[in-house]
C-alpha cells in the first residue's frame, strides 16, 4: 500500500470520529505544551546564566597558579621558560605575564596623588591577550605607561581639611566630589616608593609618562589603578630599593629576611599569567595539557561544565516530569485506538478476507496513532511558544510588582531552543505509537469469520 | 486448479476442561479444473462453508492437504495467505461484505489500494469494471445506498478487479431475487467463458446447479457424490 493512500485511508478513518480524534489530540498537545514549557525554564535558566559567565569573563582564558614540581625544594613559580613553553603550544593565541611591584606605590600629578597597582608587563603579548586601550596608543619608549581605566578616579588632593575616611565612599573609591576630573593622558605622573635603608625611611619619585588610557574591565565592580610599566623602570626601582620587585624592607624584619628579598641574580618570576587560547573549543585542551604538565590552573569551561552537568541534569529531571503528562495523554491514544479498532473490526474483517495483509493493517493504525501524536505535538508546540513568550512578557511585571524593583536587564526565563520542540516532536509521536501497538496488534489478530459474521 | 486431498476438519467447543471435537468434514477428495464451475450442495450443516473456507484459508484443516494452483496452501502462514489470496483468488459473499463508508468505487478499488498500484491504473481498471457490471452512474453510491442486486455486482467487480484465476462464492445469490439471480448467474456464465476463471460456488438452488459443470454433494461432512452435469 502506498503511503499516500495509507495517509488517505487513515484521514478517512479520522474524520468519522472527529470529536474523539480532536478530544485525543487536545489532551496530547497539552501534555506536549506542557513539557515544553516545564524544560523551556531550565533551558531558559541555564542560559541567563552560562550567557552571564561568558560575558563577564574572557571565556578564552587559562589563569595559571603556578607548578606542580617533583622535587618541593624547586620554586613553583612561574618563569621564563614557562612562558616560552606556553607560547610555543599548540592553539595558544598569547601569554599574558605581568610581575607586579611588591612595593605600595603612590602615583602623583601635581597636587593630586592616589594608590595604584603597578607591574611590569610585555607589552606586545598585552596587545595580542586582547588588550585595548579606550584612549592614546601603546608605550614605544622605555619611560612610557598606560594605565587603568579608573586610575584618575583614585586619585585626589591631599589636604589638612578633610579627613581621610571622608574622602572615600562605601566602596573604598575616592567620592566623586574630591576626584580628579583631568585626563591623565600625556602628562607625567610620579610613581613614588618608600625603602626604609640605614636606620630612616626613604622616599623616591619615578616619573613615566602616560601614553595610553586602557578599557574599562568587563566587570560593572571592577576598578582597575593599574599602572604598566616597562622593565627598565623597574630595575631602575629596584636600584633605588636594593630588593627585587622593590619589595618593601621593614624595620623590624630580621636578617636572613631581608637577605632573601636582596638575593641577586636569579630569574624573573612572574605572578600574573594568563594563557589566551585562540578560540573557545580550544580552552579544554590547553587546560588538559597544561594540567598534564603540573600547572596549576583555573579557566572558566571548568565552571562552565560543572554548570552544563547542573542543568543537564535539572533539564531531564523536568523532561522526565514533563514526560508523565505526556505518558496520561498516551492513555487517551490507546483509548482512542483501541476503540477505533473495535469500532472497524467488520471493515478490517473484510480487508483482511480480500487480501490484505497484517502488516499493513499494523501499519495503518501505527501511523494512525503516529499521526494524533504529531498533531498534538504540533499545536502543542505551537501553544508552548505562546505561553513562553506570555512568561517571559509577564516576569518584568510581575517582579516589579512584587519586589518594586524593576530589572536593568531582561531575563527570559524561558527559552525553548529548536531542539527542545523537535525533541517533543518526536517524544510525542514515539509515545503515541507505543500506545498504538497493542491496538495495532489487536487489529491484526481480528478473526476473519468471525467478522465477516459480524458477530464481535 | 484446486485439489483436495483427504481433507479433515474438526470444530473445538467447550471450555478447556471440557473440550468436545466436532467432526464437521471427514477425508474429503476432490479435483477442480481449470475453466470449470463448480456448486457444492448440501443440507444446511453439512459443512459446505467450512470446505469453502479451507480454500480460502480462513482456517486451517485438522487433517490433509490442500494445493491451489500446484501451490501447497496447507501449511501457509497468515501474511504468505494474504499474498496468495491477492494474486490468486477472488471473493464473493452472501452479504456482499462491502464496506459501508466507502463509496461503491472505493470498494472495488480496494484491492488495488492495498497491493499498492498507481492512482491511474486502479482508475483505469476500476471505471472499466464499473461500465462492465452497469454500475458507472453509482460509483458515488455508499453501499447503503444500492439495492441488493446492485451491492452484489459492487462485490463481484472487486472480486474481478484483480483478475484472480479462481472465484470462491458462498451463496452468492442466497439474498437476491429470481431476477437478479439469474442475472448474476448469467454474468458468471460469460465470464467463465470469456476469461477461463474457475468458480466455486455453494448454493442451495437448482438454478446455480444448473449453470455449474460439476454438482458436489456434502452430507455431514462426507463428500457423497461427484457428478458432471449432463444437461449443460
Ligand atoms: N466456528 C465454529 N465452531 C464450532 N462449530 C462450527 C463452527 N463453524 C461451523 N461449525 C459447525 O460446523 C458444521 C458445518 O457448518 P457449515 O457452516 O460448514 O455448514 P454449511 O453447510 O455451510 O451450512 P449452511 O448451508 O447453513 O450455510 C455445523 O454443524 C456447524 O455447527
Ligand atoms: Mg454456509
Amino acid at each position: 500500500m502506498r503511503w499516500k493512500d495509507r495517509l488517505n485511508f487513515i484521514r478517512q478513518n479520522m474524520k468519522k470520529n472527529r470529536s474523539r480524534v480532536f478530544m485525543t489530540v487536545l489532551a496530547t498537545s497539552i501534555g506536549c505544551a506542557f513539557l515544553i514549557v516545564l524544560a523551556s525554564v531550565g533551558f531558559g535558566a541555564q542560559r541567563y546564566i552560562v550567557n552571564d559567565l561568558m560575558q563577564d569573563r574572557a571565556i578564552t582564558e587559562v589563569t595559571i597558579y603556578g607548578k606542580q614540581t617533583s622535587e618541593d625544594s624547586e620554586s613553583p613559580e612561574i618563569t621564563k621558560e614557562d612562558i616560552e613553553t606556553f607560547k610555543g603550544m599548540e592553539n595558544v593565541k598569547a601569554v599574558s605575564h605581568k610581575m607586579r611591584v611588591q612595593n605600595e606605590p603612590v602615583v602623583t600629578n601635581g597636587e593630586y596623588s592616589g594608590s595604584s597597582t603597578v607591574s611590569v608587563v610585555d607589552f606586545e603579548s598585552e596587545e595580542k591577550a586582547g588588550l585595548n586601550l579606550s584612549s592614546g596608543r601603546m608605550p614605544e619608549a622605555e619611560n612610557e605607561v598606560i594605565i587603568g581605566h579608573h586610575l584618575a578616579q583614585f586619585m585626589y588632593k591631599e589636604s589638612d581639611e578633610t579627613a581621610e575616611a571622608e574622602v572615600f565612599n562605601e566602596e573604598g573609591l575616592v567620592k566623586e566630589e574630591y576626584q580628579m576630573d583631568e585626563d591623565l593622558i600625556d602628562k607625567t605622573v610620579n610613581i613614588e616608593l618608600e625603602q626604609y635603608k640605614n636606620g630612616e625611611w626613604e622616599r623616591a619619585s619615578f616619573p613615566v609618562k602616560v601614553v595610553g588610557v586602557m578599557e574599562e574591565p568587563a566587570r560593572d565592580w571592577q576598578k582597575s589603578n593599574d599602572v604598566y610599566i616597562s622593565e627598565k623602570v623597574l630595575e631602575d626601582i629596584e636600584a633605588f630599593t636594593g630588593t627585587k620587585y622593590g619589595a618593601v624592607i621593614h624595620p623590624d624584619m630580621k636578617e636572613n629576611e631581608v637577605e632573601s628579598l636582596q638575593r641577586n641574580g636569579e630569574e624573573r618570576i612572574y605572578n600574573d599569567v594568563q594563557v589566551i587560547a585562540g578560540d573557545m573549543e580550544k580552552v579544554e585542551s590547553i587546560s588538559q595539557h597544561l594540567k598534564d604538565e603540573g600547572y596549576h590552573i583555573y579557566s572558566v569551561t571548568e565552571e562552565l561544565d560543572q554548570v552544563n552537568i547542573v542543568f543537564a541534569v535539572v533539564k531531564i529531571g523536568l523532561i522526565i516530569v514533563g514526560t508523565i503528562a505526556l505518558l496520561i495523554a498516551s492513555i487517551g491514544i490507546y483509548n482512542t485506538m483501541s476503540m477505533a479498532v473495535t469500532e472497524r473490526t467488520q471493515d478490517i474483517g473484510i480487508m483482511k478476507a480480500i487480501g490484505g495483509h497484517p502488516r499493513m493493517i499494523r501499519s495503518i493504525f501505527l501511523m494512525e496513532s503516529g499521526y494524533i501524536g504529531l498533531m498534538g505535538a504540533l499545536v502543542g508546540v505551537a501553544v508552548a511558544y505562546i505561553i513562553s513568550a506570555g512568561i517571559n512578557m509577564l516576569l518584568p511585571i510581575v517582579i516589579q510588582q512584587v519586589f518594586d524593583q524593576s530589572l536593568d536587564k531582561v531575563i527570559q526565563l524561558s527559552y525553548i531552543p529548536p531542539y527542545l520542540a523537535l525533541i517533543c516532536v518526536a517524544l510525542s509521536i514515539g509515545v503515541a505509537m507505543l500506545s498504538g501497538l497493542k491496538p495495532a496488534k489487536k487489529a491484526t489478530k481480528i478473526d476473519v469469520l468471525s467478522a465477516l459474521r459480524r458477530d464481535v | 486448479m484446486i485439489k483436495v486431498e483427504s481433507l479433515s476438519h474438526a470444530f473445538y467447543v467447550g471450555k478447556k476442561n471440557n473440550r468436545q471435537e466436532v467432526p464437521v468434514l471427514r477425508d474429503i477428495n476432490l479435483q477442480i479444473q481449470e475453466g470449470e464451475i463448480v456448486s457444492i450442495v448440501g443440507r444446511s450443516g453439512s459443512g459446505k462453508s467450512t470446505l469453502l473456507n479451507l480454500m480460502s484459508g480462513y482456517i486451517k484443516p485438522t487433517q490433509g492437504d490442500l494445493y491451489i494452483n500446484e501451490e501447497r496452501v496447507t501449511e501457509f502462514k497468515e501474511s504468505k495467505w494474504a499474498d496468495f489470496r491477492s494474486e490468486h483468488l477472488g471473493f464473493i459473499f452472501q452479504s456482499f461484505q462491502l464496506i459501508p463508508s466507502m463509496t461503491a468505487y472505493q470498494n472495488i478499488e480496494l484491492p488495488l489500494v492495498m497491493k499498492g498500484i498507481s492512482e491511474y491504473e486502479r482508475k483505469r481498471r476500476v471505471d472499466k469494471l464499473l461500465e462492465r457490471v452497469g454500475l458507472s452512474d453509482f460509483r458515488e453510491h455508499y453501499p447503503s445506498e444500492l439495492s441488493g442486486g446492485q451491492q452484489q455486482r459492487v462485490s463481484v467487480a472487486r472480486a474481478l478487479i484483480v483478475n484472480p484465476p479462481i472465484i470462491l462464492a458462498d451463496e452468492p445469490t442466497g439474498s437476491l431475487d429470481q431476477e437478479t439471480e439469474i442475472e448474476l448467474l448469467d454474468f458468471i456464465q460469460k465470464l467463465n467463458k470469456e476469461e477461463k476463471i474457475t468458480f466455486v460456488i455453494i448454493t442451495h438452488d437448482e438454478e446455480v446447479a444448473q449453470i455449474a459443470d460439476r454438482t458436489i454433494r456434502l452430507e455431514d461432512g462426507r463428500l457423497v457424490s461427484d457428478r458432471e452435469e449432463a444437461a449443460k
